[in-house]
């Protein structure tokens, strides 16, 4: 189990660095359960908090995917063209923090 | 101090089964809870109507009925049974109210006057009118100039059957802000509920002027001259302009396929216009608004008390609105906003075991440079968090 979850969590730190827009939430979640079951030890818990941290970037990936959906019902909401422009703009500071997770 | 007294009971006027069976039962089910929050006792009851097979939230304020609304029922619910389904929204309706109480101290005390809006448009949903005035009042005195407040404050004062405050708040809002075509949409309905009904197509018109799509105005536009053609039967002009007016209603409706056949008659224009203002009620996203603005509150003052679970069926909720024929982009936007805030529950999960002595030796020194990564990180969205815009 416990091997299993680091290839799990490397999934899930691979994709969030791909520029996939489309995520695969039955995965995301699934990996999340997973990692979830495992069995209280300290390694189990120490993947749970990664696994964890993992998902905010799909959260925040979602997010701006429906920032994107509202815009393409109207192109012209300000609000949401201000929301998605702070979400671009740390995008790469997200990324960062992604990449130097190590486990 | 809140004063929360909460009490529970369970109670079953019949025998219900879950699942399939109880559609067919004949009984009505219900679960109820009491509130004292300062001096009022609040009385919330989830009910099962079996002849119109839906469930319906009910809010008592110190006895009297306030507001009954429906209460959909979660895909990830629906399998659970009456019994679980109840409970669940019994226990969501508590929690809200009771947060909403404790909002209010707070916001009373250091709120802004958007808080107090957001706030007030939570209490003005759930029927607590004195509540909700009070907030769209602490609003105003705020920011004089808040458009949106001065048609909540005006909806209060309509409800409680105060026409003429109404129409001073809104002629004042208007006043303020003479280019909120909104503003002037809701003034012109109130003069025309108040029959000045030269100063109600003034307003309609002027809000046409400001925006040139706005289907209600020609809804209300198309109200208006069919009053004047029952009124003056021998003028064939007044049900012209309401024709005109309509089909500009119509066209702003895909959904809606215009009749080929000509409209000509009094009652055909009368009977479509009532079929649209009725899809336009329907269309209505006031209460899932409020719903959204209680949450945003919740998550800034009051996170100790607002759990993981709570979230996740906000978001639920709010998601299968959006699914269900509500895809507006403003809600999009909340959804956006949701699940932006939703991650943060994760981060602090991470935080909360990575900061935990439970790592021996061998991760340790990884948890600890990992506790530094998220730690700057948070640091950096907590200074965005102000920037996001609803």
């Amino acid at each position: 189990m416990i091997s299993r979850n680091w290839e799990i969590l490397e999934n899930l730190q691979r994709d969030l660095n791909s520029t996939k827009l489309v995520i695969n939430w039955d995965y995301v979640l699934e990996a999340l359960e997973e990692l979830e079951k495992s069995e209280d030890s300290a390694e189990g818990e120490f993947q749970k908090a990664c696994g964890y941290f993992l998902v905010c970037g799909y959260y925040w990936n979602e997010a701006e995917h429906q920032f994107q959906k509202a815009l393409e019902k109207n192109p012209h909401l300000r609000k949401t063209r201000n929301n998605l422009k702070i979400l671009e703009e740390h995008k790469k500071a997200f990324k960062h923090s992604f990449q130097q997770l190590e486990f | 101090m809140t004063n929360q007294e909460p009490t529970s009971s369970f109670q079953f006027w019949d025998s219900v089964q879950t699942g399939e069976e109880h559609l067919f039962s004949g009984a009505e089910a219900k679960v109820k809870e009491k509130v004292k929050l300062g001096e009022n006792v609040y009385d919330l009851e989830i009910v099962y109507d079996s002849f119109e097979k839906q469930i319906y939230s009910l809010l008592y304020r110190n006895h009297h009925l306030v507001s009954s609304q429906y209460v959909p029922i979660l895909n990830s619910e629906k399998d659970f049974g009456l019994n679980y389904q109840l409970q669940q929204n019994l226990t969501r309706e508590e929690e809200n109210l009771i947060a909403s109480w404790s909002l209010r101290e707070q916001i009373n005390r250091s709120g802004s006057a958007s808080e107090h809006n957001s706030l007030g448009l939570y209490f003005l949903d759930k029927g607590l009118d004195n509540e909700a005035a009070e907030q769209f009042e602490l609003a105003l005195k705020k920011s004089p100039p808040l458009s949106d407040t001065y048609k909540n404050l005006s909806s209060v004062y309509l409800r409680k059957g105060i026409p003429h405050k109404a129409l001073e708040l809104l002629e004042a809002g208007v006043r303020l802000n003479p280019g909120f075509a909104d503003l002037r949409n809701s003034l012109g309905w109130v003069y025309l509920e108040c029959q000045k009904r030269k100063e109600a197509l003034e307003q309609f018109n002027m809000a046409l002027e400001l925006n040139r799509n706005y289907a209600e105005v020609f809804l209300n536009l198309t109200l208006w001259y069919l009053q004047e053609s029952a009124n003056h039967p021998d003028n064939s002009q007044p049900l012209a302009q309401a024709i005109k007016y309509l089909k500009k209603a119509l066209a702003l409706d895909p959904e809606f396929v215009f009749p080929k056949d000509k409209i000509s008659e009094w009652e055909e224009v009368s009977k479509l216009y009532l079929i649209l203002k009725n899809r336009v009620a329907q269309k209505d996203t006031s209460h899932i608004k409020a719903i959204c603005e209680l949450y945003w509150l919740r998550f800034f003052y009051d996170q100790a008390h607002l759990s993981f679970q709570s979230w996740q069926y906000f978001l639920m909720e709010l998601r299968e609105k959006i699914e269900s024929g509500y895809d507006f982009p403003d809600l999009r936007n909340y959804l956006g906003l949701g699940y932006w805030y939703y991650s943060f529950f994760y981060l602090e999960k991470a935080r909360a075991i990575l900061r935990s002595d439970k790592f021996g030796k061998k991760l340790r020194n990884l948890a600890v440079l990992n506790l530094g990564i998220i730690e700057s990180l948070k640091k950096q969205l907590e200074k965005i968090q102000t920037r996001w815009e609803r």
